[in-house]
């Protein structure tokens, strides 16, 4: 496999900027900027206008800490007049644990398959360990770990390591850490790669051969465990330990370093036995008994790896603008470039200047003014052609943990228990007895999204149902009792209620038709409970804009 | 374009226009759903469905479906002659002509998760990939995508256990969420969040008000994800006030009906199941867990046989005299068999899997296990059918192409049904 190349620009930048130390932030936006501008003006569009306060509130709030912000929050930001607000809000809201806690969870939710590992029998979940896991990560991002020694730590974790777990989650279905499951996960999480079509055979469409896949998983022919401990069998110096011996591949002459055979599991090239080989094609020959675990990462999470900053970079951008530079965002390769070539150069300079320091990146990304458009289509000229270009700001889907959270807030409540049966055992069959699990784990599982598209909608018949006619949503949770012992008036009751929900003012309009409806219920507590129902079900509510 | 929504139908920027000016509550009665609905229904003659009657567990074929000399039960005849079945099934032997017993299966898989993956979706569990269920299949191909019912639905298959074994959930899988199944956990009481908080007039009065929010806001962000949601939830309400939803409504049944289900719920599902694919459903599961026998099986099966007989058999029989056996095909399974003889442990050998109507040529068997030797039904010693022979039987009984070969994510081409798998020509 060729290596991808960066273009001539990246090494022109390098020629002429320092290129040890990572730029100030605002000054890597204005750059970030002009090349999105470009393309736009050369397609004769305008882009979309900058994002009003609340809008960018809120959105900022979700995209960094993953929940709406609070009534309080709400309050201190609309009524912030310093004109360096935004830049504030995003250094308190980089500060908060929430963030922390964000990029975990979306970083576990991008590992983790939809069914998790399990014994395929009682099926017990490793429920503990992915939150072990999660946990980890989000003291990782805590401290603002730089990225490559947070890859470093989880691809090299050892026994009970709470971020070995990673093994286990891109392994087999038991969860046992696999050579194959190490390389196709480790290439489409970190490299931004897709090889796991080269297992089986030579990738028709991509350029990745049997050689390349195997040689990858090489490395780690010698991890074992998963579910549990996690260890690694060095390397002894004989290439042929780790290959079987089968019809196909007798032993034959010695390859340099070590190697692996082709399991039965392949279509194609079973029993042939490839050597070790880094994803740019490079051998690794050298055959001095040592652990090929850190080999492999020592050329993977380095900085000036080819895919490695790249990929990353790429992951940052799409989690705030819901498209890669690259699409799919994990799918780099020399037929599908970068939409805008020079800003994923830029983007990965700073990945390198900066060590891989993420809340630096973030700072890029969302000082510019790209970030801060909004994400209102009218008075555009071609809206799709204007969104591909971003030029504007693409509407966002909540993933479940989110929801559950912005929920939480959004009602005042503690936790949104969403079951319809209650938690006790009830009776299924002769001997099981049926268990509904908590309020939040079944909430997620019934709100799943599209993990590889922020933008697609998928809730359909079950979840709008929950959300119309669910009771618990029609209760006004701790808001409404609580501005109806204020005693507010009506204006600022529904006042109140926009702001906690929506994170702004009502508009005339609104608080008109929410006065006219108050009318029509003839009840104050009814009344406002149901506009908060209304207002969580709004696109507005479950959208990030 | 990216991995898993490739395949998932977005809204157009047709539906876009059509929602900008539709109101939630005055869509039921634009010409276009009308002229749908009337189109629907015509089509509705042509259509095949399915009910599959979910053992989860993988209930004894020695104590059921396939006797064997010196087994635990005795075995009786059935309405068709040389075909026996065990002494606790006796009103499903009368009804023997319209069901087809596939005595020679034999799959790969004996852990329970993993064997119930595996005979929903007709293929084994691999990591970094997921198939859809067999119903989602049958919601994507035969399935009416424009319907106010939804196309597949369980029935109480909702729950984890509490020694931690978990469920199955059949899951759509790359074919996209609008193919997950609408879960009934309870048939007493229909589809859940179904009935509103609050009155008739309540209900329009802030539907609209919700509806007044929605239009403003498509008008300002006419954007794909906005237009999905509302369409979603133009789905939600159109189900809410859909006349046909009536068919989740088990007290809609005459009270003689609901009789010869009886009130175990398996019956009552089975009722249920009847009533939704009158209405155009095309795939139900109806799920009944428990059959994980590892000892006391002929107790426990036996027991069972109480309930499931005459439930099975009336559900066959009102098919029958409804006119629908014809176009519904039947399927029971579980996820494997049982040992030979004691039924004691899993068993994937050799075991038994049912289809009754559904246009099949019924009355008979497929398949045989000995009946000599130290252990009677251990070998299917004619016809063997794998999974893939049973699922390509069942997609074929359905009218679904199961050669037909999509594209899942990753670029990768996938067949239906798993690529051996071959129909049973003689059923057909």
């Amino acid at each position: 496999m060729r290596i991808y190349q960066p273009l001539l620009f990246l090494a022109l930048l390098a020629a002429s900027a320092s290129a040890a130390e990572p730029a100030d932030p605002a000054q890597v936006a204005q750059t970030i900027d002009k090349l999105i501008e470009q393309p736009l003006a050369k397609a004769n569009l305008q882009s979309a206008g900058p994002a009003d306060d609340a809008e960018f509130l809120r959105r900022a709030t979700l995209d960094l800490t993953g929940r709406i912000p609070t009534l309080e929050q709400v309050n201190a930001y609309l009524g912030n007049t310093n004109p360096g607000r935004r830049a504030q809000l995003i250094e308190e809201l980089l500060a908060s644990p929430a963030h922390a806690e964000h990029l975990a969870r979306t970083w576990r939710e991008l590992i983790a398959p939809d069914e998790l590992p399990n014994d395929g029998n009682g099926g017990g979940l490793p429920v503990k360990q992915v939150a072990a896991f999660t946990q980890w990560l989000t003291t990782e991002f805590q401290a603002n770990e730089r990225w490559p020694r947070i890859v470093e730590k989880i691809l090299l974790a050892q026994g009970a390591q709470p971020q070995a777990f990673y093994y286990a989650l891109v392994g087999n279905v038991k969860g046992e850490a696999t050579p194959e499951g190490a390389a196709r996960g480790i290439a489409a999480n970190f490299l931004g790669v897709q090889i796991h079509c080269a297992e089986c055979h030579n990738d028709p469409f991509k350029a990745w051969k049997q050689s390349d896949f195997w040689g990858a998983a090489a490395f780690f022919s010698g991890t074992r465990g998963g579910m549990g401990r996690l260890e690694e069998k060095a390397y002894d110096g004989n290439s042929n330990t780790n290959v079987p011996k089968t019809k196909q591949n007798p032993p034959g002459p010695k390859i340099q370093g070590p190697a692996i055979a082709v399991p039965k599991t392949a279509l194609k090239n079973v029993g042939a036995i490839y050597p070790a080989r880094f994803l740019d094609g490079q051998v690794f020959a050298d055959d001095k008994p040592q652990q090929l675990r850190p080999v492999f990462v020592k050329w993977a999470a380095a900085l000036d790896n080819p895919y490695f900053g790249p990929a990353f970079v790429n992951r940052l951008w799409n989690h705030f603008f819901a498209r890669g530079l690259v699409e799919p965002v994990d799918d780099f390769r020399p037929d599908n470039p970068a939409s805008h070539p020079e800003l994923l150069d830029l983007l990965t300079r700073e990945f390198r200047a900066s060590g891989g320091d993420v809340r630096h990146l973030i700072r890029c990304i969302v000082l510019t003014r790209a970030y801060q458009r909004t994400s209102r289509t009218a008075g555009l000229k071609n809206p799709e052609e204007t969104l591909r270009l971003f030029g504007r700001m693409r509407l966002k889907v909540q993933s479940a943990e989110v929801l559950y959270d912005s929920l939480k807030i959004a009602l005042a409540e503690k936790e949104i228990d969403l079951r319809t049966v209650d938690g006790k055992p009830r009776n299924v069959g002769a001997v099981e007895a049926a268990l509904v699990r908590d309020a939040q784990y079944e909430f997620v599982k019934l709100f799943r999204t599209n993990k590889y598209d922020a933008a697609d909608f998928t809730h359909d018949i079950p979840q709008m149902l929950a959300l119309l006619n669910h009771p618990r949503l029609h209760t006004g949770g701790q808001v409404v009792p609580k501005l109806l012992a204020e005693k507010l008036s009506a204006d600022d009751a529904v006042m109140r209620l926009y702001l906690t929900a929506l994170a702004r003012r009502p508009s005339a309009v609104e608080l008109t038709e929410a006065k006219a409806f108050a009318a029509v219920c003839n009840d104050p507590r009814l009344a406002y409970n149901e506009l908060l129902w209304s207002l969580i079900c709004r696109s507005e509510f479950l959208l990030i804009r | 374009m990216n991995l898993y929504s490739s395949l998932a139908a977005h809204v157009s920027r047709r539906d876009l226009m059509r929602f900008a000016g539709a109101s939630l509550l005055t869509s039921l009665s634009s010409p276009w759903f009308r002229a749908m609905a009337a189109d629907a229904a015509r089509q509705q003659e042509k259509r095949k469905s399915c009910i599959l009657l979910w053992m989860d567990g993988g209930p004894s074929q020695a104590h059921t479906f396939d006797p064997k000399p010196g087994g635990e039960y005795k075995s009786i005849a059935t309405a068709v002659p040389g075909v026996e079945v065990t002494e606790y099934l006796p009103q499903l032997a009368a009804s023997m002509k319209d069901m087809v017993l596939l005595r020679g299966m034999k799959s790969n898989e004996g852990a329970h998760l993993r064997a119930k993956y595996h005979l929903h979706t007709g293929y084994n569990q691999v990591s970094g990939f997921e198939h859809p269920a067999l119903g989602c299949i049958a919601s994507a191909e035969i399935g009416q995508p424009d319907s106010d019912l939804p196309n597949f639905v369980t029935i109480d298959g909702g729950f984890d256990m509490l020694n931690g074994g978990r469920a199955y959930l059949p899951a759509p899988a790359y074919l996209g969420q609008k193919h997950s199944p609408l879960m009934v956990l309870d048939p007493d009481k229909g589809i859940e969040n179904l009935r509103t908080v609050g009155d008739q007039d309540l209900m329009r009065s802030r539907l609209n008000l919700l509806n007044n929010a929605e239009q403003r806001f498509l008008a300002d962000h006419a954007d794909v994800s906005v237009a999905a949601k509302q369409a979603a939830t133009q789905r939600a309400v159109r189900l809410m006030q859909s006349d046909r939803v009536k068919a989740f409504d088990l007290e809609q049944e005459p009270a003689a009906v609901r009789e010869k289900y009886g009130k175990h719920p398996f019956g009552k599902g089975c009722l249920l199941a009847r009533r939704l694919i009158e209405a155009g459903v095309p795939f139900v599961e109806v799920f009944r867990r428990g059959w994980d026998d590892h000892g006391k099986a002929a107790v426990k099966v036996k027991e069972r046989c109480q309930w499931m007989d005459p439930i099975m058999a009336t559900l066959i029989t009102d098919l029958k005299e409804r006119g629908l056996l014809d176009s519904t095909l039947v399927v029971w399974m579980g996820e494997f068999g049982r040992s030979p003889v004691s039924a004691g442990n899993h068993y994937t050998q050799a075991w038994t899997t049912l289809l009754a109507g559904g246009g099949l040529q019924t009355g008979g068997t497929v398949g045989k296990t000995n009946s000599d030797g130290k252990q009677p039904g251990a070998t299917v010693v004619d016809r063997p059918i794998s999974v893939g022979d049973l699922f390509a039987t069942i997609c074929q009984a359905l009218g679904i192409p199961y050669d037909k070969e999509l594209m899942a994510p990753g670029d990768r081409p996938l067949r239906l049904v798993e690529k051996t798998g071959k129909p049973i020509q003689e059923l057909f």
